[in-house]
């Protein structure tokens, strides 16, 4: 199936992202969905950071980052951890693989989420170490070939 | 492997090592001169191996050196895409420079791939400034300083509005040398007997944290962990009149002294120490953040302030969410029974004027 073919399968997923966005009338809110569906695991400081750092210009309100987590985009997987529903991020990483403003953004996304778990890992070396690890590994896929392949050495050497 | 600008991989790392690995500016001479005389070009892993032996004492330094390693070469390889070369580069006439200058004089682009260069039609230089790019190198990119501050108050400004929550009262033994008092007796009497001392004045304000955790206000518990640690360690406050007590939606017959609300304590058993100088604060969205407006919500906040309002009357509520979400949901009818701010400077302000008894400076509160 072609990546076009398979938006047009995610309707319902499309719905879910206009519905939010036309619930708080604020288009930009859109572009937050976006980038938080670059990350695996979502807290609310790392949703802050993702504005502050790529949507200072855009004029999304803060308290956007609240309506996203509380949103039914988003379901809490533990304590202050959210995730962005499968499907829809499925959908969003898809739309963004065919626009090239977002290929870019993926990566200096990607590049960010790397620098932030290693200052994670840094201020508290012990404190959720396999999602920071899940999280630098699942960055390193948008960086390019050569860091696919050594997440996936990872996740092999991690499997013997 | 890629060619990489080695001076450049060098301060950044240098401007994020410096403090943690206490490097002073004879390590990063050392390191410069290491990287122009070896001239390390594409080799990565040399220049990582020999920074290492240059600025690493011990194997914690080391580790720390290749996390920060890592995201480093990361940004260099990606700005080297869309940024022209380190100012600080002197090799102007190698062939490897002139390459990256040449996309100076072109509109830059984020996203387009490096340009390929045409050293052949470079037109004549002409005797004008270079277009220099201004070295903000030494301050950090990628500062976390915005990680630790929540939007739209700061700690900061948390401290500086605890400041104002005072209830000064003289009392204990007289320490402190009353000099006014002092030379006005001595003008009475005609003649100076003794000093004359009054007593140290403290502040007696006593603070009820009571604050709503979990669920919708999980978004918010950066806040609040800042809320009760500046009431606690960075205000006026003794500690031991500080009191903080979680709870989660309403506070109907029990309350937490956790934040993850596993040990419980009686409401009645939690405000038994309250009086009417008791300032009582509640933090809370009251079901703005989700746009909820529930009945049984409501009402139970209603009977839960009624409860308090027997202990005190300096009570506020400060929400999170902005007013104008406040619209249609539980919080906009819960305003109308106590003082409800928004979570900013002026909404703490105005809370803390209120618990302390003094009129508002701005009337500024939902539903009044």
């Amino acid at each position: 199936m072609t990546e076009s073919a398979a938006i047009e399968n995610w309707q319902a997923e499309a719905a879910k992202v206009d519905a939010f966005v036309a619930r708080f009338g604020h288009e930009d809110y859109r572009q937050l969905v976006n980038y938080a569906a670059l990350p695996l695991v979502l807290t609310p400081e790392l949703v802050h950071y993702l504005r502050t750092q790529f949507l200072r210009e855009a004029n999304v309100p803060w308290e956007a980052e609240v309506d996203l987590l509380l949103s039914d985009l988003c379901s809490q997987v533990g304590y202050e951890l959210y995730t962005l529903d499968t499907q829809v991020r499925a959908y969003l990483l898809a739309q963004m693989k065919t626009d090239r403003h977002w290929q870019q953004r993926q990566v200096e996304v990607a590049q960010v989420l790397i620098t932030y778990v290693s200052y994670l890992s840094r201020i508290n070396p012990h404190r959720r170490q396999r999602e920071l690890d899940a999280q630098r590994l699942a960055a390193m896929t948008y960086l390019g070939d050569e860091s696919c392949q050594q997440v996936a050495q990872v996740i092999a050497a991690g499997n013997r | 492997m890629t060619e990489f600008d080695a001076q450049e991989v060098v301060l950044r790392l240098f401007t994020q090592l410096r403090r943690s690995l206490k490097l002073g500016i004879s390590e990063y001479m050392a390191a410069c001169a290491a990287a122009e005389e070896a001239d390390f070009g594409a080799n990565e892993a040399t220049l990582q191996d020999t920074l290492k032996l240059l600025w690493c004492y011990s194997v914690v330094d080391s580790s720390q050196f290749d996390s920060i390693w890592q995201s480093v070469l990361a940004q260099v390889q990606a700005q080297r895409r869309r940024r022209p070369p380190f100012p600080g580069r002197r090799e102007v006439s190698s062939p490897r420079t002139e390459r990256q200058v040449e996309p100076l004089t072109q509109p830059q682009s984020p996203i387009a791939p490096q340009p390929v260069a045409h050293p052949a039609r470079r037109p004549e230089p002409e005797l004008k400034a270079l277009p220099v790019q201004a070295p903000t190198l030494f301050m950090p990119e990628e500062e976390m300083a915005t990680l630790q501050a929540y939007y739209p108050i700061s700690r900061r400004s948390l401290v500086y509005n605890w400041r104002y929550l005072r209830r000064p009262v003289a009392d204990g033994p007289k320490t402190v040398l009353d000099i006014d008092a002092t030379v006005q007796q001595a003008t009475r009497q005609g003649f100076y007997l003794a000093p004359v001392y009054r007593s140290k004045v403290r502040n007696a304000a006593r603070l009820w944290l009571l604050i709503d955790q979990n669920g919708s206000m999980t978004p918010f518990h950066h806040f609040t962990r800042d809320l009760v640690e500046t009431a606690k360690q960075e205000s006026s406050l003794a500690p031991e009149n500080v009191e903080v007590f979680y709870f989660q939606n309403v506070p109907a017959g029990s309350v937490f002294r956790d934040p993850y609300l596993t040990k419980s304590v009686l409401l009645a058993e939690a405000l038994a120490p309250c009086n009417e100088s008791t300032s009582v604060l509640v933090v809370s969205d009251g079901g703005a953040a989700r746009g909820y407006r529930m009945k049984d919500r409501v009402r139970g906040t209603i009977r839960f302030l009624q409860q308090l309002k027997r202990y005190t009357t300096l009570l506020a509520w400060l929400n999170p969410m902005p007013e104008s979400r406040w619209e249609g949901s539980s919080a906009e009818v819960i305003a109308q029974s106590i003082s409800m701010f928004q979570m900013d400077n002026e909404g703490l302000s105005n809370a803390i004027d209120v618990v302390r008894g003094q009129p508002l400076r701005q009337h500024n509160f939902g539903g009044a």
